[in-house]
């Protein structure tokens, strides 16, 4: 993949707090124009690495670029090119909707003052409101509003929708979507909320511990990630039969595997082991790849 | 630079002390309607008091309001400096494009103004007592140990609201270093108090630019908050 048809690209980004990695020899590479979800547990160091990418944090190692910049050293003009929804919403709570939409659309070289129009009627949002009045989906809103009217290349969402209820939710993305349309528009967003993730996501990427366990298109991470049901015989799975899997979980002769990669291939080499019956392949949603994900990197712990 | 993104963050900033500085400016002649009070009430007891001695009186008072000045230009400042890192507001303009340096001179440009308006509401006052007294003399006296004073506080501010969170910390600081300087001076020269004045103006000055340019420094080397 070139460069120029990155969004993002990074390489073995570390970042360290207090002597406990945050995040640890990171590599992603986002596509140009492509939706890509960031997933993972609480404290798996997602906001870090966003906040990296951001040029908010520095790397102690590694390298980043995002649009083709460095965001330590051209942060401005990043800052001009992302549209950026923290997780927590920190706009002054003094200033009224209108004032801070004005003093926000100040600092950029573009804003699009139709679209703000269009998203302020749309988001019921009230210009004369202080913002210390708004609730928690309001804010989002917000947020979210004064990262996209500048027509960033590019969003960044941290968590933008935690703790939002189904509906606000539901607002919020489709206000992502609608806002996002363009073709070269990429948007790169965490999330604890799966379903979200596999709806609008084009690429995953799992992170536990700082690090990178996985990244994959969606349809690829669903199609080639399998749950296998098997008993053993012999009450405990031979070792070589789960090399290379995500996770292995064994409660009396029967067996679950978890495996990354699956395919006949897969199915054929289980069989070939002496007292190993296969009953059953499981298809997996997101929310359950994740967790034996998670519990797999654990268990290898 | 951008002037458009100074001129924002400047109107910001204005907005931001709004509060404390009308607090201050309403609180600041307090001290001046009190002794006028005692004035008065002097007058009817004696009408027969001359007025000079009542004006010297009522020049105490403005002596209090010139202190009083100090804290409010402490406040304003610490508050001007620290706020946004104390509600945490700073994290959303780490998100926006403009520099530090921007911002920097929006606070500065702030803080000064700000500071200028406590130093002439205090020249204006101090005028008009002094029409109606013999102190003119003083006049030049009292306007270079209110400068000297006023840059010693506002540089120590500045440099503890760039380095704490709390506005309180800031301008206690703001007051607390002109007061041991004064005093540290004060017992150094106990024998021989010739020259103190001269040198309080000249190290009030000198370490007031020198806070100052420390806490710019701290301030550009300093990374958004995320």
């Amino acid at each position: 993949m070139t460069d120029q048809s990155l969004a993002i690209r990074t390489g073995g980004v570390t970042k360290v707090f207090r002597r406990s990695p945050a995040v640890s020899k990171l590599k992603l590479e986002v596509k140009k124009g492509t939706v890509f979800g960031f997933i993972g547990p609480n404290g798996a160091g997602k906001t870090t690495a966003i906040k990296m990418l951001m040029g908010l944090l520095k790397p102690d190692a590694g390298e980043i670029s995002v649009l083709g910049l460095d965001p330590q050293k051209d942060f401005e003009e990043l800052k001009q090119r992302v549209g950026y929804v923290p997780e927590q919403h920190l706009e002054y709570r003094w200033m009224r909707v209108g004032e801070l939409i004005r003093f926000t659309s100040s600092f950029y070289d573009r804003w699009d003052e139709q679209m703000c129009r269009q998203l302020v009627q749309q988001f019921k949002l009230n210009e004369r409101d202080k913002v210390k009045w708004l609730s928690k989906g309001m804010l989002a809103k917000l947020s979210l509003l004064l990262a996209v009217c500048h027509e960033p290349e590019m969003l960044l969402l941290d968590e933008p929708t935690g703790g939002l209820d189904p509906l606000i939710r539901e607002e919020f993305l489709d206000g992502v979507l609608r806002t996002v349309g363009g073709e070269d528009q990429t948007v790169f967003f965490s999330s604890h909320t799966i379903s979200d993730v596999q709806r609008f996501a084009d690429t995953v990427g799992i992170i536990n511990d700082g690090e990178l366990l996985c990244h994959l298109p969606v349809e690829t991470l669903l199609s080639g990630t399998k749950r296998i049901r098997l008993v053993v015989e012999s009450g405990k799975l031979p070792e070589e039969a789960v090399i290379g899997a995500v996770y292995c979980h064994t409660s009396g002769r029967e067996s679950l595997l978890t495996v990354g990669d699956f395919g006949p291939a897969a199915v054929e080499k289980l069989k070939s082991f002496a007292g190993v019956k296969v009953l059953e392949v499981i298809d997996m949603g997101l929310e359950e790849i994740l967790k034996d994900y998670i519990r797999g990197r654990r268990q290898s712990i | 630079m951008k002037m458009q993104n100074v001129m924002a963050l400047l109107r910001k900033d204005m907005r931001l002390s709004r509060m404390v500085f009308l607090g201050g400016v309403a609180m600041w002649p307090m001290p001046m309607w009190f002794t006028l009070a005692v004035v008065c009430k002097l007058y009817m007891i004696d009408p027969a008091a001359s007025g000079r001695s009542l004006a010297r009186i009522a020049g105490q008072g403005v002596t209090a309001c010139m202190m009083l000045s100090g804290l409010m230009v402490a406040m304003v400042v610490g508050h001007l400096m620290t706020s946004e890192r104390a509600d945490r507001s700073s994290a959303f303009l780490s998100y926006l494009p403009f520099s530090r340096r921007e911002a920097l001179v929006s606070k500065i440009m702030t803080a000064l103004a700000l500071a200028t308006a406590f130093l002439l509401l205090n020249i204006v006052l101090r005028a008009v007592v002094l029409h109606f007294t013999d102190m003119g003399s003083y006049w030049r006296e009292y306007i270079i140990v209110m400068l000297a004073c006023g840059t010693l506080i506002f540089g120590s501010t500045w440099l503890a609201g760039t380095c704490f969170r709390s506005g309180a910390i800031a301008t206690a600081a703001g007051l607390a270093v002109p007061i041991a300087l004064w005093m540290s001076l004060w017992l150094s020269h106990f024998e021989e108090p010739t020259g103190l004045f001269l040198l309080f103006v000249t190290w009030s000055v000198g370490l007031g630019v020198f806070f100052f340019i420390a806490g710019s420094t701290v301030f550009l080397k300093q990374r958004p908050e995320g």
